[in-house]
């Protein structure tokens, strides 16, 4: 090779790119052309710089992935959970079950304790509490009477 | 759900093993500690994406920087406009003869800066490289890949690989000569 060859090759010949072919004319010039010494030394000079740079590792506790855990099941949750978990969590649930239980849950008139409404009405009666005209001689009377004959 | 954790714990167990080198290069690719998270980040949520085209029988490092390569090109134009922007890089080398860009032989005021000095003035000439040349220089001098393998990970042929390191590492060398020539970098 009597022709420098191209600074990209040796820039190549630097890293050891080249092909067997193309090294030995290259290594041949560059053993007696100092011009091509000092680009090639050049190179090798910003190669072991950059590679002298001093090397970056990851942040203490920080890891690349979002932090993700498979969901478990209630029966995996339950037996891990500790008491402080589960307890009031229990206890908001009840909660919640109760209150549903007494909003949604219709009062069907069996459940109205008539014994105790009819007690009521009798002493109401005794005392002269209601108004005659209203209640005692009224269609409520006659219910109550009816009532108690199907008793 | 739980296929997808487990892909998420695979892909962790491999990060644990390569985490560091691709935060390396994320770190000297955007020349910031914030940007780097954030490189290494989305690449690993896509990672975990597309994880069912990673072939198991090669190695996982090169998958992942080709990832990691993509989301930087990807982002590069927030990043660049962000830097110092690199319009004339490419004119930095017109008009010069290697002899005047190439150094010589001796260590010049170069090698005697303390460590701390040398590595912000090549992070900062590294910052100015435009972004192709930027991975190339990043992935060979400093990550070590040889050219077919950053050829791959860019998905670029060898020969452009090849030129681009070529030009890459002449520019670095132009910057550095242009820092010490301004007084910017002081030799101790």
């Amino acid at each position: 090779m009597t022709h420098h060859p191209d600074s990209e090759v040796l820039s190549a010949f630097a890293d050891q790119e080249l092909s067997l072919e193309e090294r030995a004319p290259v290594a041949a010039h560059v053993a007696s052309c100092p011009p091509c010494q000092d680009s090639l030394a050049g190179f090798q000079r910003i190669k072991s710089l950059a590679g002298a740079l001093p090397r970056k590792t990851l942040p203490e506790g920080w890891s690349p992935l979002p932090q993700t855990r498979p969901i478990p099941s209630p029966w995996e949750w339950l037996k891990n959970a500790r008491p402080t978990v589960w307890a009031p969590a229990l206890g908001f649930a009840l909660l919640l079950a109760v209150t549903a239980g007494w909003l949604f849950f219709p009062k069907h008139p069996e459940t109205i304790p008539l014994e105790a409404l009819l007690a009521a009405h009798d002493r109401y009666l005794d005392e002269g509490l209601l108004p005659p005209a209203d209640l005692s001689s009224g269609s409520f009377s006659a219910k109550l009477a009816s009532y108690e004959e199907s008793e | 759900m739980r296929r997808d954790a487990s892909k998420a714990a695979l892909l962790a167990d491999h990060l644990g093993r390569c985490g560091d080198a691709a935060y390396n290069a994320a770190y000297r690719l955007t020349g910031n500690d914030s940007d780097a998270r954030d490189l290494v980040q989305q690449a690993a949520v896509k990672a975990l994406s597309h994880f069912d085209q990673f072939d198991r029988a090669r190695s996982f490092e090169p998958w992942f920087f080709t990832i990691l390569h993509h989301v930087f090109l990807d982002t590069v134009k927030r990043y660049d406009r962000r830097h110092v922007v690199s319009l004339d890089a490419e004119t930095l080398l017109e008009g010069a003869s290697w002899t005047d860009i190439l150094p010589s032989r001796e260590p010049g005021p170069l090698e005697e800066l303390d460590q701390k000095e040398l590595e912000e003035t090549m992070q900062r000439s590294l910052n100015r490289l435009p972004a192709d040349y930027r991975a190339a220089v990043v992935l060979s001098d400093i990550e070590g890949f040889a050219y077919d393998e950053i050829a791959a990970i860019t998905d670029s042929p060898v020969g452009t690989v090849r030129s681009r390191i070529h030009r890459g590492r002449a520019m670095l060398r132009k910057m550095l000569e242009t820092y010490q020539m301004a007084g910017e970098v002081r030799p101790s």
